[in-house]
């Protein structure tokens, strides 16, 4: 019963998004949107429209297209929901892990105190941002937003004397609130979330990604060895397109190696590319039809207790 | 008398002769019919359902077979006999084994699924020889796969005890974070074997060259291009494309997934021969009327 | 050491010293500038061509062109040039663009921003020139859409495109309706048939998806993109079947681009040095470890040598010594520098940033790259930008904002230095600066992600929904969106021993949520790749009567052979016993070893472009400006 309900909660999804896939084709087919003014004339479309039945029948069909968009469309917000709702697995796993080392003590446990204090600072910086500056930035704009919206309808306005006009009617009051969101948009604020973005956030990530560039360098150092046929050719292949796409080759090999690298890029390259992939689209599909029909394992019967 | 050769040189006849019945019997030539964006959408997802349909039928078709024991040969792919040596190896040296699918194998792919089933070889394998596994992960939605595919692993060595929850561990802050978090875990707790198998994208070549660092050995598989190459150069073993969609059957050595690869292999062969037939009625000149219609019409 | 032990160790240099060997040579060109002349490819000929191809067709160049822009900082040493410089060339030759984004903010801050650069450099080119300087209308010649958020890009590619209008309903500036009335540039544009090209900008495979989605629908659409150097090694077969009429691969890419943009007056800047340098240290070094590796071999088979084990030995500890000096060196270099920098900032009251250059700057003079800035340099330049009756009222309280920033901004200088050093300690293998780094990393993250989701997804799309849907006047049928707690709650099922098997349910929906979509996606590509191999490879040689066109049909042929090579390898139930049948094998492997060559070296653009900007932010921005000081 339970590999029924699980294989069910497989099959019902995928065989939606199946018939999500058709009907974006009865969709595109949709001849029966069009009037019979706008068929073209010898087309055996306009056959059909000149019955008004037919054509009553088939549009009727054609709005149920528009009604399995709207389903797509749901299941695509919630998804992202659905998502988000397990972030408290994270906070869970991580707390466990570090709270557990914190507790008794373990090897590293300085560390995880650290962690816990990061996330602390972090978490109550951002509190502090979404609760109290984004709420104020907020409030002043919505309080100013009718203003700021008259000022702006004035000023668009070309001619000079209906813009004075314009802007005289903007009233005192009313310049007051303009002046009040302009200078709380001047005026200095600590945000946690743009500090931590900019000086935290992005120098790391860049600078893990710059790694890549240490890697990259000792990897083919360590493996393009003349040990084998198959690594001398992807040696020589590398080393041309390498110099081919670079100024510096380009400028040493008075651009020949260019027209080398540029034939190993788009049509060695590419050829190799497509056979990999012709394979793997078939491999793939198989592979979502043995999940659909529950013979993978690990998926249907993953989860549940045998003793 | 009718022999087994013909068949294969009859259906290629069939196909290079069938545009010339076809002209012979005054098709309709295209023009107007392309230009309406509705034909060409018809005739595109009919090939999509002949395609689908034939190719469901087709792998059913190869399972039963395979149960009544008639299937084709699939060979051995190097990088996935050697996971009891692996894992055996790290025993030997009192090391741990490290699993992962990397730092952008999320929920919605499906590079995740088609791992899981590895993890759970791995973990059996584990269970069986007393070894410990670590598990780091990228996303929390997929913590409770990771954790169940572990579980049943350990399972079916009749060795549970050895489940570590604390060992499938999460990691924040997506691909790059969770690549140096790994990375530091893996320095730390020095595996001696490790298994990468999933998507992956550029934290391939973190993973691969601290594993390298750490004197590990890696197993990788993947159907992402770009990084095969960096599995290849620091990898003992790369399980490339297809053979990565085929490991889970190939692990399994179930015959009825087996079966589907050998499916699977025919429908690789359709392919070139479509392609291969193609090409020589373009050689022949014979790509008019019908036929360049469709052609448009799926490109 | 005998010579030969020396060779031999060449072959198992320290990966430490390569580290410190790549850094050096990455930032030679920071500190000695040179510049090389730069040849454009055809691809980057190709999308050049498009854009001019626009202006030339009186039909064509009445459309719009949309301006994709899909990438972030971490990029932008590839995507940001360009950017940049498409845009430049919109707006030199008058062609009307819309510039917009997906995602969230941070991509569509970085493309404003370059929108912005192309803008001053434009009117820069004119002003030295001698031209008159050219006036951008905004909505007239250009439309900023600004982004639409979204996780996952797949399924809002086709509305993007099919429906521009409708998708962003507003523009960013304004904040007013895309209607012709508000925004004269919308009387040329009403639907996808009056896009004259779509332009992707992106560090991803958008352009991809927006080629199997919407140009599935509309076929005659001209899609073009500029990816960084990974992706491109993707985009090229697209590029060859005719789904994309143009590619720019990495910053490479960019660069020539701009050499077409301004022939004869383009070469490459430090940026572009520090990657080709980076590359030639690449090669040499497999060239040094090929010689060593092939005079060990040598001296090994006649037996003066012995060999070295086949894997290379796993990366020692740092002495502790070693370690412990790097490190105090490193805190006093770090401490005293910041002491220094402090000392000058208030010494002289004023905070270095980025020289901002002026409309009346001698192109012959060379100015320095960063310049002190105090309050009252601050208070000038808001008095020079605002209008006469806004300065008594702002100008103040906008130049203390701009220095308050300034020491923001040189507080997190700090801060990110500190960072930067401590994932690149990582390098050096496991020390206590990394692991503090690490620790703070994970718990920040964790923070971040948590908040950024709830705030940016669960309350706008789930909870305010629902309490919308509970209010008189709203729609009622959003509170059923509170059913989506049942599968959610199902997720935290994991922990109970006894219904455990509730959490595979919400598992088993998502693998049909993702097995599903797959079928078509899958499929979708599949048979136009079929499709696009169907080409005449007659005649084959590439010396045919008219050069060109036999020159295409033997580039196919060879095409062909390589693809059908490359996918008999995978034929699992082959396994030849012939010697021709394990030749087409091995044929087969080998032509992969080619393409995966080419692939490593794509890749190295992209990762060198990521690496050199690392290291100048150090040697210019941190160090830089101590030195400028």
């Amino acid at each position: 019963m339970r590999r029924k309900l699980i294989w069910l909660s497989i099959v019902v999804p995928a065989t939606l998004y199946l018939v999500f896939f058709f009907n974006e084709g009865l969709k595109a087919f949709g001849w029966w949107e069009l009037s019979s003014a706008e068929m073209p004339v010898d087309s055996w479309r306009s056959e059909v429209a000149k019955s008004p039945e037919l054509y009553d029948q088939l549009t009727t069909f054609g709005r149920w297209t528009y009604c399995l968009e709207e389903v797509e469309t749901t299941i695509g917000r919630a998804i992202p929901v659905l998502i988000v709702l397990a972030l408290g697995l994270g906070i869970i796993n991580l707390f466990s892990v570090h709270g557990a080392n914190l507790i008794k003590r373990k090897s590293g446990w300085g560390y995880s105190a650290i962690v816990f204090l990061s996330f602390a600072v972090v978490a109550g910086a951002l509190m502090y941002q979404y609760r109290a500056i984004d709420h104020e930035q907020r409030q002043v704009h919505i309080d100013s937003a009718a203003a700021v919206a008259k000022l702006a309808k004035a000023n668009e306005v070309e001619d000079e004397t209906k813009r004075d006009g314009a802007l005289a009617a903007i009233t005192d009051e009313e310049w007051e609130q303009i002046h009040a969101c302009q200078a709380y948009d001047d005026a200095y604020r600590f945000e946690p979330w743009r500090f931590y973005n900019n000086y935290i956030n992005f120098p790391l990530q860049s600078t893990v990604m710059g790694l890549l560039g240490f890697y990259i360098t000792y990897a083919a150092y360590r493996a393009f060895r003349i040990r084998t046929l198959e690594a001398t050719v992807m040696m020589v292949s590398a080393a041309v397109v390498l110099l081919g796409n670079d100024a510096l080759g380009v400028w040493l090999t008075h651009e020949k190696l260019m027209k080398v690298a540029d034939f190993d890029n788009t049509v060695l390259n590419s050829g190799m590319q497509r056979g990999l992939l012709l394979g793997i689209q078939v491999a793939v599909i198989v592979a979502c039809l043995r999940m659909y029909l529950g013979y993978e394992r690990g998926i249907v019967d993953a989860g549940q207790e045998r003793e | 008398m009718i022999r087994a050769w013909m068949m294969p040189v009859v259906v290629w006849v069939s196909l290079m002769a069938a545009p010339v019945v076809c002209e012979a019997a005054g098709a309709a030539e295209a023009g107007s019919a392309v230009a309406h964006p509705g034909n060409r959408a018809a005739v595109r997802y009919t090939v999509y359902f002949v395609g689908l349909g034939l190719i469901v039928g087709g792998v059913l078709f190869a399972i039963r077979m395979a149960r009544r024991g008639m299937s084709l040969p699939v060979r051995d792919i190097a990088g996935l006999t050697v996971f009891d040596e692996a894992v055996a190896r790290a025993t030997e040296m009192g090391r741990p084994s490290l699993f992962t699918c990397g730092g952008t194998c999320e929920m919605r792919r499906i590079q995740l699924f088609a791992s899981m089933p590895l993890l759970r070889h791995v973990a059996s394998i584990s269970g069986r020889l007393g070894n410990r596994l670590m598990v780091p992960v990228g996303f929390p939605e997929t913590l409770p796969v990771h954790a169940n595919a572990m579980r049943d692993g350990y399972l079916e060595a009749d060795a549970i005890e050895e489940f570590r929850s604390d060992d499938v561990r999460f990691f924040p802050g997506g691909q790059f974070f969770f690549a140096m978090g790994a990375m530091g875990w893996m320095l730390r707790e020095k595996p001696a074997t490790c298994f990468y198998f999933g998507h992956w994208e550029a934290d391939s070549l973190l993973f691969a060259e601290t594993g390298q660092a750490i004197g590990a050995m890696q197993i990788a598989g993947t159907d992402q291009l770009y990084q095969i190459p960096f599995f290849v150069a620091s990898c003992d073993y790369a399980v490339i494309g297809e053979e990565f969609w085929a490991a889970s059957a190939k692990v399994s050595q179930d015959p009825q997934l087996l079966g589907s690869i050998g499916a699977q292999d025919l429908y690789k062969l359709t392919v070139l021969v479509l392609i291969i037939n193609g090409v020589c009625l373009c050689f022949f000149q014979r790509f008019t009327g019908w036929f360049e219609w469709i052609r448009t019409c799926l490109k | 050491m005998r010579p030969i032990d020396f060779v031999q160790r060449l072959q198992n240099i320290d990966r430490r010293l390569i580290y410190v060997v790549v850094a050096i040579v990455l930032g030679i060109p920071c500190v000695v500038k040179f510049s090389l002349p730069i040849f454009a490819d055809r691809y980057s000929r190709k999308t050049f061509e498009v854009i001019d191809r626009i202006t030339r067709d009186p039909v064509e160049k009445e459309k719009v062109v949309l301006v994709l822009s899909n990438w972030g900082p971490a990029s932008e040493g590839e995507n940001g040039p360009q950017l940049q410089y498409v845009l430049q060339h919109l707006l030199r030759r008058g062609v009307r663009f819309m510039l917009c984004s997906t995602g969230d903010a941070v991509p569509w801050a970085v493309a404003d921003a370059y929108l912005e650069k192309a803008i001053v450099a434009e009117k820069q080119r004119a002003y030295q020139l001698g031209e008159p300087i050219p006036e951008f209308v905004y909505g007239v010649d250009y439309l900023k859409l600004g982004f639409n958020f979204c996780t996952v890009f797949e399924p809002v590619a086709k509305t993007l495109v099919l429906d521009t209008r409708s998708f962003y309903a507003k523009d960013i500036v304004l904040r007013k309706e895309l209607t012709d009335e508000n925004f004269p540039l919308l009387e040329h544009f009403h639907g996808v048939e009056d896009l004259a090209l779509v332009y992707v900008v992106s560090h991803t495979e958008d352009a991809r998806i927006i080629c199997g989605t919407a140009k599935r629908q509309v076929p005659e659409l001209l899609v073009a993109t500029a990816v960084t150097g990974i992706t491109a090694n993707d985009m090229y077969p697209y590029v060859k079947s005719g789904q994309l009429c143009g590619l720019l691969n990495s910053s490479r890419g960019a660069s020539e681009y701009k050499s077409l943009l301004e022939p004869g007056d383009v070469r490459t800047n430090a940026r572009d040095n520090s990657q080709s340098l980076g590359k030639l240290l690449l090669l040499v070094l497999v060239v040094l470890g090929n010689l060593a590796y092939l005079l060990t071999r040598r001296a090994e088979r006649a037996g003066t040598l012995r060999p070295l084990p086949l894997h290379s030995k796993p990366m020692s500890d740092l002495p502790k010594t070693a370690l412990r000096m790097l490190g105090y060196s490193f805190a006093a270099f770090y401490l005293g520098t910041i002491g220094l920098e402090l000392y000058n900032d208030i010494s002289s009251h004023t905070v270095p940033r980025h020289r901002v250059a002026r409309a009346d700057d001698d192109e012959n003079k060379v100015y320095p790259a960063h310049e002190r800035m105090n309050r009252e340099d601050l208070l000038a330049e808001q008095e020079a930008q605002l209008d006469d009756t806004e300065v008594a009222r702002r100008a103040q309280v906008r130049a203390d904002a701009g220095y308050a920033l300034l020491i923001e901004g040189r507080i997190g200088e700090f801060v990110a230095a500190l960072m930067t050093i401590g994932i690149l300690a990582f390098l050096l293998g496991e020390n206590k600066l990394y692991r503090v780094t690490e620790a703070i990393m994970v718990g920040a993250a964790m923070a971040y992600t948590v908040f950024d989701n709830v705030n940016k997804q669960l309350v706008p799309r789930w909870i305010q929904p629902i309490v919308e849907g509970t209010q008189r006047d709203g729609n009622h049928w959003n509170v059923l969106w509170a059913l989506l707690l049942i599968p959610g709650v199902l997720w935290y099922f994991v922990y109970s021993k006894k219904y455990r098997w509730l959490n595979q349910l919400v598992v088993a929906m998502f693998v049909g949520l993702v097995v599903g979509p797959e079928f078509g996606n899958r499929l979708g590509q599949l048979v136009p790749q079929i499709v696009d191999c169907v080409q005449p490879i007659w005649p084959i040689w590439p010396f045919a009567a008219d050069g060109a066109l036999g020159w295409r049909h033997f580039e196919h042929f060879t095409f062909l052979v390589i693809m059908i090579l490359s996918l008999t390898y995978f034929i699992f139930f082959l396994r030849p016993k012939t010697k021709a049948g394990k030749g087409v094998i091995t044929a087969g492997r080998l032509a992969m070893m080619i393409g995966f060559g080419v692939m490593f070296a794509n890749t190295v653009n992209t990762r060198l472009a990521w690496l050199s900007p690392r290291i100048s932010y150090l040697l210019d921005d941190w160090l830089g400006k101590l030195f400028a000081s």
